[in-house]
């Protein structure tokens, strides 16, 4: 084997070995990397956020002390089933349930900016389409009903009586926080 | 010459390796100590919204409750042996006066503070209800009411 051809595989194996040495360093920069992105995860704190917020604004009191009036839950059950029911001879179910949820969901807007809300308040396992009156009470974003993604909902179960008959409702609250 | 400049480039990759390694660790032990406090603050709000030591149902604190442990001289201690150090939380009504509760001014104010310092601290907010035990005071009688509020736990980061 003469001299030209030994250097060249030695050229050759240098070659070889800081190919493989630039491997090592690239994923050693990448798991660098990946170790500097920190994957915290929010779901489980916004997901909580949005059941302590429809939570909390269901049963927050509307001021007035007569039954279907009383709370949110219970405008909002009366909106649904008597719209035009007058509470303490002032205002509709459906203006005070409009009224309070917008209030009480704005003040939380204050504080987190660019939150966004669709209060859908219909019944349980079913609703009714094309029907004569009220199939389903909505309140805030109608847009958000249709977005798919980056979203998060939640929903709580209005339960009671009315003028005796018994209800179950189910209020699902839409929140997009960018 | 070859070889020389070789070892040369091997050494500078080895320490190199060694300082991303090393890097690499101390970022997933910064990491790993934040995860771990928030997901305590996290523990720490869901407690207080459902420990019979705050709140009269799931959610809903109780004024009366608060008020207590606010204005205990060793109310935080307290707490403290129960929850674990370095934490704190604050209760805010959205509506009504927003004066610090005490034994004097209860029940016309709309905020609770235990065990607060003035830290950096990792928090989560909620919303919840605040029961008002004498809410609506009327002639005659004096009706209890829920009320909006918000929630803020945090955890100091120490």
């Amino acid at each position: 084997m003469d001299g030209n051809c030994l250097s060249a595989r030695r050229r050759a194996q240098s070659s070889m070995v800081m190919l493989v040495l630039a491997i090592i360093i690239v994923l050693g920069m990448v798991a660098f990397l990946f170790g500097l992105a920190r994957t915290v995860s929010s779901a489980e704190y916004l997901n909580l956020y949005a059941h302590g917020l429809v939570a909390s604004v269901l049963k927050t009191d509307t001021g007035y002390t007569e039954a279907p009036c009383k709370t949110v839950a219970d405008s909002l059950a009366c909106a649904y089933l008597t719209p035009s029911y007058i509470c303490g001879g002032q205002e509709t179910c459906a203006d005070l349930a409009d009224r309070m949820v917008n209030a009480s969901i704005g003040r939380f807007a204050e504080r987190k900016e660019s939150l966004r809300y669709l209060l859908t308040v219909e019944p349980e396992g079913f609703s009714a389409i094309g029907g004569e009156g009220v199939t389903r009470v909505e309140l805030g974003e109608l847009s958000l009903r249709k977005l798919r993604e980056s979203r998060i909902s939640a929903a709580e179960r209005l339960t009671g009586f009315f003028g005796g008959q018994p209800y179950v409702l189910t209020a699902t609250l839409v929140l997009v926080v960018r | 010459m070859e070889y020389i400049m070789m070892i040369f480039l091997i050494m500078v990759v080895v320490v190199g390796l060694i300082v991303l390694l090393t890097g690499y660790q101390i970022t997933r032990a910064a990491a790993d100590r934040s995860d771990r406090t928030q997901d305590r603050a996290l523990f720490l709000l869901k407690q207080v919204t459902t420990h019979p030591l705050f709140v009269s149902e799931e959610g809903v604190l109780d004024d009366a409750k608060l008020t207590a442990l606010a204005t205990l001289p060793d109310g935080c201690a307290r707490l403290e042996d129960l929850f674990g150090p370095d934490w704190f939380l604050e209760v805010e009504t959205l509506d009504g006066p927003g004066a610090a509760c005490a034994q004097t001014n209860y029940p016309a104010c709309g905020r609770w503070e235990l065990c607060k310092q003035d830290a950096r601290a990792v928090a989560y907010d909620l919303p919840v209800n605040v029961y008002r035990n004498a809410g609506t005071i009327l002639a005659r009688d004096v009706l209890a009411r829920r009320d909006l509020a918000i929630l803020t736990v945090g955890v100091y980061g120490r």
